[in-house]
């Protein structure tokens, strides 16, 4: 009287979510090295922008345009020195410029287990920028 | 009879095997973004510390001074502070040439050659 007939697809519905799982995890690496890419040349051009005109604007509109595929909504960006403070409020030819970029990757679903991924790029110049 | 009709397990062989794939997609996928991270890393840095060498090599040019050895030796040490700063490697040589109405300043990292210049009539290594 054993009826095995249907018991694979009673044990694929157990294993779905483990395949579900698996190929998350993979587009998941994918985003995340996407994000890693647009990150380093988005700071990369930001900081080469903020060299040559020492300006925080034009370092987060250039950086802004630079970090797509991405969300510029998403990324934080940190300029340091800012544009405010000595040496970049006076003459900063050949000083440090350092622009910072976090951006966290969503995770669809949010899924139970999953902690926050956060990606980070930083790039530096000298200034080029004279007053 | 039964044996050929046996189910049971099936889907956990094709699971095992779904996983096993994805585990090898996954290690190649992060294996190749570091190659490529790297490879646009040292780019950066080449282009950041060439850019500081030749900064450095123009201000010399303004203060009459592009032919000494001091500051070769502070263009390297400009271009290789950026270039590590960046993620790159330590500069060996920065070497500076006078071209036409121009001066242009090159440098290798990892192999690779970056060149950056800047007008300059008058230049003279001698």
């Amino acid at each position: 009287m054993r009826r095995d007939a249907g018991q694979a697809i009673v044990e694929f519905a157990l294993v779905l979510p483990v395949l579900l799982i698996a190929a998350f995890a993979i587009v998941l690496v994918a985003e995340i090295g996407v994000a890693r890419l647009a990150l380093q040349h988005a700071t990369a051009e930001g900081a080469r922008a903020g060299a040559l005109t020492n300006d925080d604007d034009a370092i987060r509109e250039t950086l802004a345009a630079a970090v797509a595929p991405l969300s510029a909504d998403r990324v934080a960006t940190v300029i340091a020195p800012p544009g405010s403070e000595p040496p970049r409020n006076a003459d900063p030819r050949g000083s440090l410029l350092t622009v910072s970029a976090t951006y966290e990757v969503p995770v669809p679903l949010g899924l139970v287990g999953v902690p926050r991924i956060v990606v980070s790029a930083s790039s530096a110049r000298r200034m080029e920028w004279t007053p | 009879m039964d044996a050929l009709n046996d189910e049971r397990g099936q889907a956990i062989i094709v699971a095992v095997l779904f996983l096993a794939i994805a585990a090898v997609v996954i290690g190649g996928l992060r294996l190749a973004q570091e190659q490529i991270l790297a490879a646009a890393r040292e780019r950066r840095a080449g282009e950041a510390a060439v850019e500081a060498a030749a900064a450095v090599a123009a201000d010399a040019y303004v203060a009459g001074a592009l032919a000494s050895d001091a500051t070769r030796e502070s263009a390297r040490v400009a271009a290789t502070d950026l270039s590590m700063r960046n993620g790159g490697p330590r500069i060996d040589e920065v070497a500076i040439h006078c071209v036409r109405a121009g001066v242009e300043v090159a440098l290798a990292v990892a192999g690779r050659q970056y060149r950056a210049g800047f007008a300059a009539a008058e230049c003279s290594l001698r």
